[in-house]
């Protein structure tokens, strides 16, 4: 066992605090746009907090150290790409300001708007789908570190894990969104200044210079060069561009904090500001990835060899700090990901499958069921489900399952007048075709994602071409509808 | 110069890009954002106490 009793101290007091913050939020409650989107009223610098820890996990701490051990300083080209994207995006509104206009709460109720119900059920399906199984590795990943970090036995940490779950579930299932925005702000604050001890540590303990050195006799060129990279190349990078372009645009739970701004305006600030801490979020962890590797050679596992690396050079205390800035960053993902899904099975499923509209109160119980269900789901799956490869791969592939259908859908919605409902079922059955060829064909991630943008495309555009025309949906979906004000 | 080195060079500075801004906006957002919560607990409790026929969103 690592943790002394002075870890320990500092790692209870940091969720006592996050579970009493998180329960406060429950009494602002009144109905279902204050669970799902905290009434519509966060703003900038808040905004920018629950952008950033929600899209800031041990899970991604771990995936991209992985990266980092194998790829060298060719990785970074992930975590530029990220960040430039989301520059990009915040800049020209391009989308979220036309989503955060229309007032939705889920990215599928934009199809139903501009599309069909039936499309809104067929993308709410295949959303949820893909992000419960992206998130259903999560718990164990995020074990794995904390186990080997702490050096608390694994037959232990999941009982550990599954409390801290259940944590998690409970001020969610409760609060919702205000609840989930008030333990992120605290969350954020808590893993960014983890994730900054870790990299000056790391810095310190491996040299930069070393870092350079390393790499360079272990990798060639291909350490520094993406497009020389065996593991990256330029299809990959061309994957990387959709898929972060999607992934800003259309993933559900990035997608709830645009719609939870104040308006549009806040919504394109909020992204341009964390499109700069995006560059940080990739290429820190990537770095102690590559310390890792200074330190402790090539031939470890490549998942496990950022926190072995962490134990090592961790003093007492530091430690403490660190693993509570860790749990911060998996229990705003957590947190963050259960609302996220459950919603898209409560609102995207299950609401248009009846054909009575549901109360608002009924609605916020339906979403708390489902973020029971979701959690059972991933508790489940991360025990019984085995990684093929690295785990970044595996995760840009769950979510291309509904993004690259989704974006192409959603661009084509939003800026082509022709983008018809047969159009838009092609699309989302051709994107989540591309991506399962992952699995099902074994085929390479960069083949597979970009193959799925690609199907999405020829989708919409030949089906919109040869299917039906839509002449009144068009103009009607870009009005605020009737009753959506409380 | 070889291609190794430049593009060393290049991730050199994209990483203090990303490092001193990640910091720095951290530091910024840690002290504003305390101000957006405070705005958001007020106007949910101001909700909480408003009828619902004369709410607006």
């Amino acid at each position: 066992m690592n943790f002394t009793v002075l870890d320990w101290s500092i790692v209870l007091l940091y969720l006592a605090l996050s579970m009493a913050a998180g329960l406060y939020g429950k009494k602002y409650i009144s109905g279902a746009s204050d669970f799902l989107v905290a009434g519509r009223a966060i703003g900038l610098y808040l905004g920018i907090a629950t952008l950033a820890a929600t899209e800031i996990g041990t899970v991604t701490f771990m995936y991209y150290a992985e990266l980092g051990y194998k790829t060298g300083f060719a990785s970074f080209v992930n975590g530029l790409i990220a960040g430039a994207v989301m520059i990009f995006i915040g800049r020209t509104g391009f989308v979220i300001k036309r989503l955060r206009e229309l007032q939705l709460m889920t990215i599928p109720e934009y199809f139903e708007r501009r599309y069909s119900r039936n499309l809104r059920i067929l993308t709410g399906v295949l959303v949820a789908t893909g992000g419960i199984l992206n998130m259903g590795v999560f718990l164990k990943i995020e074990g794995t570190f904390l186990a080997i970090v702490s050096g608390i036995p694994l037959e232990y940490l999941k009982v550990v894990m599954t409390a801290i779950l259940l944590l998690e579930l409970l001020y969610t299932i409760l609060g919702g969104m205000v609840s989930v925005v008030i333990t992120d702000f605290i969350q954020f604050v808590a893993l960014s200044i983890g994730a900054v001890v870790i990299t000056a540590l790391s810095i310190h303990a491996a040299g930069w210079q070393n870092m350079h050195d390393v790499v360079l006799r272990t990798m060639g060129t291909g350490g520094f060069d993406p497009v020389a990279s065996p593991s990256f190349g330029w299809a990959f990078i061309a994957f990387q561009l959709l898929y972060w372009m999607a992934i800003n645009t259309c993933w559900q739970t990035t997608a709830m904090r645009t719609f939870s701004t104040r308006d549009a305006e806040i919504s394109s600030k909020v992204f341009t500001w964390t499109g700069f801490i995006f560059l940080g979020r990739g290429m820190l962890p990537m770095l102690w990835g590559i310390a890792a590797l200074a330190i402790l050679g090539p031939g470890q596992d490549s998942l496990n060899a950022m926190p072995v690396m962490l134990s090592r050079i961790l003093p007492n205390g530091l430690r403490g700090i660190v693993v509570a800035g860790m749990l911060a960053a998996t229990m705003s993902v957590n947190s963050s990901y259960l609302l996220g899904w459950s919603s898209v099975i409560a609102q995207d499923i299950v609401g248009p499958i009846r054909h009575k509209p549901l109360s608002s109160r009924a609605q916020v119980a339906l979403n708390r069921a489902m973020n029971l269900f979701v959690s059972l789901f991933v508790m489940f799956w991360g025990l019984w489900y085995k990684l093929p490869g690295p785990a970044y791969f595996y995760l840009n592939i769950t979510a291309t399952i509904f993004i690259g259908g989704s974006f192409i859908t959603i661009v084509g919605g939003l800026y082509w007048k022709r983008a018809s409902v047969a159009g838009g079922y092609a699309a989302m059955l051709g994107g989540a075709g591309g991506a399962l060829a992952f699995f099902v064909l074994q085929w390479p991630a960069s083949r597979a994602g970009f193959g799925a943008f690609a199907l999405a495309f020829a989708g919409l555009v030949i089906g919109s071409l040869v299917g039906k025309q839509q002449h009144t949906i068009v103009e009607a979906s870009l009005r605020v509808p009737e009753g959506a004000k409380e | 110069m070889d291609s190794a080195t430049a593009w060393w060079r290049f991730w050199e500075f994209c990483f203090v890009v990303a490092g001193g801004s990640f910091a720095l906006i951290v530091a910024i957002v840690a002290i504003r954002g305390l101000v957006d919560l405070r705005e958001l607990i007020e106007f949910l409790k101001l909700k909480r106490h408003t009828p619902p026929g004369t709410r607006q969103d």
